[in-house]
């Protein structure tokens, strides 16, 4: 009787086997794939009267400049482009754009119409033969033609990796000139490409480490107006600015917007002791958030505004602490060799990019926001100070160059680690600081 | 005489002290506001942001630029475009012979054996390779560009990058061919097995990254990273072993691995993105030339929110049409094991390196 | 203010710079007029005693500091006492102290390093007996180097405390 049900309960598993084994699909498991740009095509938009002509070109220089600079999408020439976009409603030949093995296509159409700029806009997948997303239109003044283009190019960036772009954004940052010694500074903003450079000081005072609020129409900085290092507030609309601390016999920088655009923190010395302090922008009220005899400075909020990340160098040398928005113990996370410092929560929420020093070297890195899973990205004789893009993806940073006649530059760097590069920028530059997109 | 001299100096003394100075003691803020520095340096200031704003319209492109900017779905009817079939034979009878066919042909005979003979040559320790085509590779800032499961010698300067690697054509070597146009020699792109950061790259100065105390309990062992690619590997394994059945020998671990390596090559990891961190199986059915019939399905997915869980599906789906060219190497008398392929991206392992 | 006196405000302001920089340059040198040199030592030149000169070269205006220290050496102690004897001996001044540090740290770090080190002098000075109202303290973080090279022989240079004399007005 056993032996029966045994024989059947065999025979049912070799037929359930059979006819897994052949009406069951073939499975494999890919884990091995490819780190490489994305090839893409963005022929010359179309232009839909004559005024645009000169947009049709520029337009999609721009986008293919944003895109490829990313690193993470390669642009297929002109040149090796089998069929022209003439028209943008007809539609696109999918088998000329595979045969030059352009992955993604995007095709655009530009009118002007007096003051007024319109471009449309449309993503394809070739291989799969199909548009990613909709179409889009834009429409704006033609002096913002720029803008346009990044707004394009964001929304082709989003919908190819997922992810928001953060080409329509700016960067303020200080300008250098002058020898090492000497050094002139004065606050500068720029598109995040290096293009339409504004001065928002003077040279007449140091200023450092700027930062935007969360709107992107103030500037946080530290100047020496005064003779002393002091926090003061700009607006990037009027260029008018004004003190928000001046206090005799001490001194303030390291100023942080919160989240909520409405507090700032900020560091504050006195007696030799610097510690942070929140202040509240419309009443000047302060909150002393740390009260150690440490440097406490270097502040980043979270960006649900409910942590602090600072540095501190309590323990005996610069490290970095996560601490509640509203003071309370700090918890170290830094644990490696050398000295941590300048702490910059992501907008993801999920890391902390910083600087690392390390014999004799300085490095920009990214660590968890529980001091886990550190990742250098850079090295070099004096990297620091890192500001993250927008979507959390792109650190920029300063870079100076060693030597009597060192000089500073900006970088950015792929929070992979790829695509190290400079900035595109006339002068010397330091202490950049990435605005939220524009809206 | 001293006196006077005393007095004189003094004097001077004090002038120059007040003017340094003098200000900035001031308990009240306001007379430092319009001493000389401010006054000269409003006026410089102004000047100098006229000269920065002299393109007039930049200034006001912040203001009205940014309400003006309007999302909204063109008028143009969007079907139009995916009701189109892939090739569109009625525009295309006058320029594709010329050149289209050309690639696909030339492709077809050659492209996986020669590639993956490619880097064996080059570099036959592979797992030190990393550091050949490096320092080739990257001769100013950048990385390899490419990361890829082998590493791969950067080409000849003049060699165009291509997937399939093919010689250089001369046009009197096909004479028959009136109209072929020379070809470029292409080789597959450089690459090398991990990304190499600039960190990374001056690992000798610098540790990559160092050793946490441990006195934190936090630190929980982490499951091996390999373990779902070996519980794959064991997986696939155990499938061979089952029973043949009547319609022949399923496909060998060689033929898998063919495939396998086929469509790997086509796979672009985004690993700074979210979409890294999302596993996705997709499912195909394929037509006996190897091509696949229809759409890519995706099936399951693992570790990704709604969007990043799209661009990884989208970027499985993208890895599949772009290697199948002429159609996948697959034996045709086992058709009826292969007609439908699922297909797992895992990109776990890649999101380490 | 009167274009004149600009001219000589500005011109003062060199001199004083130039001091502050090199400290070999008496304030005689760009003033010149009515300070010919009499007497044992030229008035405002090194060797006259109450001159910011000699402060500067005879009595030493900074100290150093050793990597990522704020502590004052023992050198150090030696210049701030004879700082705190001419300060207490020449009541008519004030000073600023600035604190600055070396490149080889971060901007706002190194702020808070050089603050900390101006501290420690004007601290030295206050126990020394020199009243605390006529010492104010500044930092220049890294801001303002002395020396420009990207070695050890300049950044111990810029590991500095200056103290900067200032005639008091209000005396």
């Amino acid at each position: 009787m056993i032996r029966v049900l045994a024989a059947l309960l065999v025979g049912l598993f070799v037929v359930g086997q059979a006819a897994q084994a052949q009406n069951g699909p073939l499975r494999i498991e890919i884990t091995d794939g490819v780190v490489e740009p994305l090839p893409y095509a963005v022929p010359n938009f179309v232009p839909e009267n004559s005024a645009s002509g000169g947009y049709a070109k520029e337009l999609a220089r721009v986008i293919a400049s944003d895109l490829s600079g990313t690193g993470l999408f390669r642009e297929i020439s002109e040149k090796a482009h089998i069929s022209k976009i003439t028209n943008f409603a007809s539609p696109v030949q999918f088998a000329d754009w595979k045969a030059v093995n352009a992955q993604a296509l995007i095709t655009g159409a530009v009118k002007v119409s007096g003051n007024q700029l319109e471009v449309k806009f449309r993503v394809y997948d070739v291989f799969a033969g199909q548009e990613l997303g909709n179409g889009l239109r834009f429409k704006g003044t033609v002096d913002g033609w720029r803008r346009m283009a990044h707004k394009v190019a964001d929304a082709v960036y989003s919908r190819i990796t997922g992810e928001g772009g953060y080409f329509d954004s700016r960067v303020v940052f200080v300008s250098e000139t002058g020898p090492k010694n000497d050094r002139k500074k004065r606050l500068a903003i720029m598109d995040y490409d290096g293009a339409n450079l504004q001065y928002l000081t003077d040279s007449s005072a140091i200023v450092l480490a700027p930062r935007f609020s969360p709107m992107g129409d103030k500037v946080l900085y530290t100047s020496y107006e005064t003779g002393f290092p002091q926090v003061y507030i700009l607006d990037v609309g009027s260029v008018k600015r004004r003190v928000l601390h001046n206090e005799e016999g001490s001194m303030s920088f390291a100023p942080r917007f919160a989240p909520d655009g409405k507090s700032l923190l900020l560091s504050i010395t006195r007696g030799g002791n610097t510690d942070i302090f929140k202040m509240d922008i419309a009443s000047g009220r302060q909150t002393r958030l740390t009260s150690s005899p440490a440097i406490d400075t270097a502040p980043s909020f979270s960006p649900d505004g409910s942590q602090i990340v600072f540095e501190s160098d309590r323990s005996g040398s610069q490290q970095l602490y996560v601490m509640p928005a509203n003071g309370g113990e700090p918890r170290r996370i830094s644990f490696g060799q050398g000295r941590y410092g300048t702490p910059v929560w992501s907008p993801r929420g999920d890391l902390v990019a910083f600087t690392k020093q390390n014999k004799g070297r300085f490095h920009i890195g990214v660590m968890r926001t529980d001091g886990s899973e550190e990742r250098l990205l850079t090295a070099s004789f004096l990297d620091e100070g890192p500001t993250w893009a927008p979507n959390g993806r792109v650190i920029m940073f300063t870079r100076e160059t060693q030597g009597a006649n060192g000089s500073a530059s900006l970088f950015s760097v792929d929070v992979s680690g790829r695509n190290l590069k400079k900035v595109k920028l006339a002068g010397g530059g330091s202490d950049p600081a990435w605005s939220p997109l524009q809206k | 005489m001293h006196i006077g001299h005393y007095i004189s100096g003094a004097a001077h003394v004090g002038v120059i002290g007040w003017v340094m100075f003098g200000g900035v003691f001031r308990s009240d803020p306001p007379p430092f506001e319009v001493t000389g520095v401010s006054v000269i340096t409003s006026e410089q200031f102004d000047a100098l942001n006229a000269v920065q704003r002299a393109p007039g319209p930049e200034t006001e492109v912040d203001v009205p630029v940014a309400p003006e900017l309007r999302e909204d779905v063109p008028e143009v009817p969007s079907q139009v475009d995916r009701e189109v079939p892939t090739d569109a034979p009625d525009n295309a009878q006058v320029p594709e012979p010329d050149v289209t066919p050309d690639l696909s042909d030339l492709q077809a005979p050659q492209p996986s054996d020669v590639t993956d003979d490619a880097p064996d040559i080059e570099a036959p320790a592979e797992e030190m390779a990393v550091l050949i085509p490096r320092d080739e590779v990257r001769p100013v800032l950048r990385p390899a560009d490419r990361v890829a499961p082998e590493p791969v010698a950067p080409p000849e300067p003049d060699v165009r990058i291509d997937d399939a690697v093919r010689e250089a054509t001369v046009p009197d070597e096909q004479p028959g061919e009136a109209v072929e146009e020379p070809q470029d020699a292409t080789a597959p792109e450089a690459a090398t097995t991990e990304i190499v950061t600039e960190a990374k790259d001056q690992v000798a100065l610098a540790p990559k990254r160092s050793l946490r105390p441990v006195l934190r309990t936090r630190s929980q062992p982490k499951p091996s990273v390999s373990a779902g690619a070996d519980a794959a590997v064991a997986a696939a394994l155990a499938e061979d072993t089952t029973p043949s059945v009547p319609s022949g020998p399923p496909l060998s671990q060689g033929e898998k691995d063919a495939l396998r390596v086929s469509v790997q090559k086509c796979w672009v990891v985004d690993v700074g993105s979210q979409s890294a961190n999302v596993t996705v199986t997709v499912g195909m059915s394929m037509t006996r030339e190897g091509k696949v019939d229809g759409a890519i399905k995706l099936l399951s997915s693992e570790g990704g929110d709604e969007r990043a869980t799209k661009t990884a599906y989208e970027a499985a789906r993208r890895a599949i049409l772009r290697c199948q060219k002429g159609g996948y190497n697959l034996p045709i008398e086992k058709y009826d094991h292969w007609r439908d392929i699922e297909i797992t991206f895992n990109p776990e392992k890649m999101r380490l390196k | 203010m009167s274009s004149l006196t600009k001219v000589g405000a500005l011109l003062a302001m060199l001199a004083l710079g130039a001091c502050s920089n090199s400290g070999i340059f008496g304030l005689d040198d760009t003033l010149g007029d009515g300070t010919g040199a009499t007497g044992e030592y030229a008035e405002g030149s090194p060797d006259d005693p109450r001159s910011i000169a000699h402060f500067q070269e005879r009595v030493g205006d900074r100290v150093l500091f050793a990597v990522d220290q704020s502590s004052l050496t023992s050198d150090g102690e030696l210049v701030l006492l004879g700082q705190a004897n001419w300060l207490l001996e020449n009541s008519a001044y004030k000073a600023v102290i600035e604190g600055h540090a070396d490149e080889q740290g971060t901007r706002e770090y190194n702020l808070a390093l050089g603050a900390r080190r101006a501290s420690a002098v004007k601290e030295y000075l206050v126990s020394r007996g020199v009243a605390s109202n006529r010492l104010t303290t500044v930092s220049y973080g890294k801001e303002r180097p002395l020396e420009v090279c990207s070695a050890e022989a300049c950044y111990a240079q810029n590991r500095r405390a200056v103290t900067v004399l200032q005639a008091d007005l209000n005396f």
